[in-house]
């Protein structure tokens, strides 16, 4: 007379409980759903700031690279690449942003430039591009009519 | 027994590893629906509501249409008006609805814009909803769609971000190679007469004066009074080819040609995409060739 598999019946049922957790984790989560939309206005903002992507780029690898709006330091990196990109965001409401630019190349790197691209929601894009040598401290000034 | 123990485990590991469901999307026009595939990879699963060649100015989904958005997690949306049924699809999904356009730079129509050369009074100061006919917007719409599949899969968030960069570069290659196309046609001759205003944004990029007679649809008609305008304007700005469109009715360019002598260069994809042309880049490279073409065709 064979014998009653307790065993076995015990090691598929442990196993049908290990797969338990997985499923419950795929099915069980309630759906995310994204933010509602802001209100319609011709800018996309959130409070009086403006969320912008921008790309800061150079044809020699950065040592550092701090972006400055109204004193305050408000991006830094020192990362060593030609391209970065970060999402910020500006008050824009006079159609005219001051970023302070303070970058370092490599030591023995040449003369080099520094583009900034703003991209504001709702906006059209602008850019500055800035000349230094192995060091820049200056102004990028974007206005919009 | 032990193979059986074998199995049943290398089941559990495979079940436990976290590979998550791709996410539901509907795009309510094609081109979006190209853009999603291109940012979502495999971690996107993107249902076109609108078919290709169909007419979005003149789009209103049924009721089953509504019901079937439910399942969607993403729904994406052109926006700028262009989807006048858009209440209706956020009260379906409860809001869950990403105008992609809104976060893109809007044009108006206005007689006073150097982008136009006359337009009909029923366009003036209205949005163009065109905003896809630039590669460059379309480079920043890979973003937006980037961040809401993120919003809705936090885990492919870099996955999303890093598709949207290569899909940018690609939008950047596609604005120089158009740039280049365009160099072709001497700056006095770019004067883009269409159908309707699809093609501001184009026209703004590529340095173009934009006359639609239709205004900003297909389905609106110009007065006698706006078709007399568009013939004084032709033949003051000596313009000497039109476009016809793919969804439009070629009758009233065909009133204006008769008036003015204008040829017809082949048709424009203006408002969707086509089954022979169905991406974004090969609509973009189709029109580019066409208006080039088109000029060249009467020098």
């Amino acid at each position: 007379m064979r014998h009653w598999p307790l065993a076995e019946v015990g090691v598929v049922i442990g196993l049908a409980l290990i797969l338990l957790v997985p499923l419950l984790r795929v099915t069980g989560q309630p759906a995310q759903r994204p933010n509602n939309p802001p209100p319609a206005s011709s800018a996309v903002e959130v409070g009086d700031m403006t969320p912008c992507f921008v790309t800061i780029r150079s044809p020699h690898p950065l040592a550092s690279v701090a972006l400055a709006n109204n004193g305050e330091t408000i991006f830094r990196s020192e990362e060593a690449a030609t391209r970065l990109e970060v999402d910020l965001a500006f008050d824009l409401s006079e159609r005219h942003l001051e970023l302070g630019i303070l970058a370092t190349w490599e030591a023995g790197s040449p003369e080099s430039a520094i583009e900034v691209v703003l991209e504001p929601d709702a906006m059209d894009g602008r850019s500055v591009t800035l000349w230094g040598q192995e060091a820049l401290d200056d102004i990028a000034r974007f206005t919009w009519p | 027994m032990s193979r059986f123990l074998f199995l049943l485990i290398a089941l559990g590991a495979l079940a436990t590893s976290s590979v998550a469901a791709p996410i539901e999307v509907t795009a309510l026009h094609p081109i979006l629906g190209d853009l999603a595939r291109e940012v979502g990879g495999d971690q996107v699963v993107v249902r076109d509501l609108l078919a290709k060649g169909s007419d979005p100015h003149g789009f209103t989904p049924t009721a089953t249409d509504l019901a079937s958005l439910k399942q969607s997690k993403v729904v994406l949306a052109s926006g700028k008006g262009l989807e006048s049924y858009l209440p209706k699809v956020r009260a379906a999904t409860q809001g869950r609805v990403v105008e992609v356009g809104r976060r893109i730079p809007s044009i108006t129509v206005s007689a006073e814009s150097p982008l136009f050369l006359c337009c009909p009074k029923h366009a003036q100061g209205a949005i163009d909803p065109h905003w896809w006919h630039s590669p460059k917007n379309m480079g920043r719409a890979a973003r937006v769609v980037a961040d809401a599949f993120a919003e809705a899969d936090p885990s492919g968030k870099a996955d999303y971000r890093r598709r949207a960069q290569n899909v940018a570069k690609r939008m950047s290659a596609l604005d120089k190679f158009t740039q280049k196309q365009v160099a072709a046609i001497p700056m006095r001759d770019r004067k883009l007469v269409t159908a309707h205003l699809a093609f501001g944004y184009f026209c703004k990029d590529y340095g173009f004066k934009a006359i639609g007679l239709q205004g900003l649809t297909p389905q609106q008609k110009p007065t006698a009074k706006d078709l007399a305008e568009a013939v004084a304007t032709v033949k003051k700005e000596k313009i000497r080819v039109a476009f016809p469109e793919h969804l439009a009715n070629p009758q009233m360019l065909q009133s204006l040609a008769r008036e003015t002598g204008l040829k017809f260069g082949r048709p424009l994809l203006a408002d969707n995409l086509s089954a022979e042309v169905s991406t974004y880049e090969a609509m973009m490279r189709h029109n580019v060739d066409v208006i080039v073409s088109g000029y060249q065709g009467v020098k």
